[in-house]
């Protein structure tokens, strides 16, 4: 660590200047992290490879050699076959209520949209397999697997030069990846965004340290990360640095809308909350009129996966189209407790650092940074 | 890029695994969304393993689900070998 806290063996190894890997959508936002010293990692699930190409190669221009990375959500399961008839599974009691809110709410049929391949593309492993096969072609400095486990090409993208590292939310997940070589474990409470885990960040980190000791594995720490105090209970707890994904929604570069920001801005933790109206799977998000209508007395248990997306995919898509701001939401971790303006996102890396920095130094009393 | 070939799928039957107990850990991409599911399963192999690609990518088929995600439908279910755990082990 050399006396400095912040100077950890993810910056040593990896370049950075400060421990602190930013998760977005956003090109821009992994632009301006990486070149503020931080670690931006691009979210690329959904992305087709020409698209990957092209943002891969505009961040490059950007920050030249620094670290960065795309993460792709690796599936852990699948089913084989496609299912039939769905739409028969689907209840007169769901159709009427979804019917219900569009006349109650005055929510407008959307416009028709030509379908994009989702999920239950039969090829779903073959899918993955050319998203990968792309980050390695163009010898991406990291990938992360942001579900399943990446063992089975961790050599292969060694070869090319490529760091991986994954995603967990178990201990036990985390002991194979750890003996399966991964450079880096992100290990990921149940507080951050999306759909994580069962198990509390600061349950998880410590014993995922634990197991990687001895091994050349580092661990960063992810769920609820927002601020320098955070990042300094992160490093305290064995951690080589910080994964964070929510705050990067409220800076100036992301692509997130404006009225989103300030709601996450504005939110408090109770407002992150899991709600299954939207997949039929329970996902971490900003509460909305969306998430509270299916809280309602009077309102049917969201369906099953993919029957609830099938159900609401149309009402969902006008709610985008008229922008109804009180019903539109976004993935995002409790971790918005600590988001409190919009600002660059530069910024945000040098106010996490400098807030973690100050909090080592009252810690011991005096400055503890060479 | 890899040839298309080399990521071809070939299942075979591994008379040692098929009628062990197992846990797993799965999930996939939410379908319309750019977030996953987490997801456990438990029940018994039945011996069915799928390789995809080169390097294979292996995968261990699940039967008998005794643990699933409560809007689990199918029967069967395919899990990455990596995350599958043996409970006699």
């Amino acid at each position: 660590m050399n006396g400095d806290p912040l100077n950890t063996r993810l910056c040593e190894e990896y370049g950075c200047e400060v421990p602190i890997v930013a998760f977005a959508h956003t090109k821009d936002v992994i632009a301006a992290v990486t070149n503020a010293g931080g670690i931006g990692i691009l979210g690329g699930t959904g992305m087709t490879p020409d698209e990957l190409k092209s943002d891969i190669a505009w961040i490059r221009d950007k920050v030249g050699d620094r670290p960065f990375g795309v993460d792709l959500l690796v599936p852990a399961s699948f089913v084989e076959g496609n299912q039939e008839d769905l739409e028969q599974m689907i209840t007169p009691e769901h159709r009427d209520f979804v019917e219900n809110l569009h006349k109650d709410n005055n929510i407008p049929k959307p416009k028709p949209i030509e379908a994009r391949g989702g999920i239950s593309s039969p090829n779903l492993l073959q899918s993955a397999r050319e998203a990968l096969d792309t980050l390695l072609e163009l010898r991406i400095p990291i990938f992360a697997s942001g579900l399943g486990s990446p063992a089975f090409i961790i050599e292969e993208a060694h070869a090319v030069g490529t760091k991986v590292w994954g995603l967990v939310g178990l201990p036990r997940q985390a002991r194979r990846q750890v003996e399966a070589g991964v450079d880096v474990i992100v290990a990921q409470g149940y507080d951050s965004g999306g759909h994580s885990g069962t198990v509390g960040t600061f349950t998880l980190v410590p014993e995922v340290v634990e197991m990687a000791e001895g091994s050349d594995t580092l661990v960063v720490a992810a769920g609820g990360v927002s601020n320098g105090k955070h990042l300094a209970a992160a490093l305290a707890m064995g951690a080589a640095g910080v994964w964070t994904g929510t705050i990067w929604l409220a800076t100036h570069e992301s692509e997130t809308q404006m009225f989103l920001k300030q709601r996450i801005v504005e939110a408090q933790a109770e407002d992150a909350v899991q709600s299954r109206a939207t997949s039929g799977k329970p996902i971490r998000q900003l509460r909305s009129n969306w998430s509270d209508a299916w809280k309602q007395p009077d309102a049917p248990e969201p369906l099953q996966m993919p029957l609830q997306g099938m159900l609401v995919g149309e009402i969902q898509r006008g709610i985008r189209e008229e922008k109804m701001e009180d019903w539109m939401t976004t993935p995002a971790g409790q971790s918005v407790v600590g988001i409190h303006s919009i600002k660059p996102a530069a910024q945000v890396v040098f106010d996490i650092a400098e807030e973690a920095q100050d909090h080592f130094d009252k810690l011991v009393g005096e400055p503890v940074s060479s | 890029m890899a040839d298309p070939s080399s990521q071809e799928s070939r299942v075979s039957h591994d008379p040692k695994l098929a009628g062990r107990r197992a846990q797993a850990d799965g999930g996939a991409q939410v379908e319309g969304g750019q977030v996953a599911s987490r997801e456990t399963f438990e029940g018994v192999l039945t011996g069915r393993r799928l390789e995809q690609g080169d390097p294979p990518w292996r995968w261990l088929e699940l039967g008998d689900l005794t643990e699933k995600p409560e809007d689990f439908g199918a029967e069967f279910v395919w899990v990455d070998e990596e995350y599958v755990y043996l409970q006699d082990e």
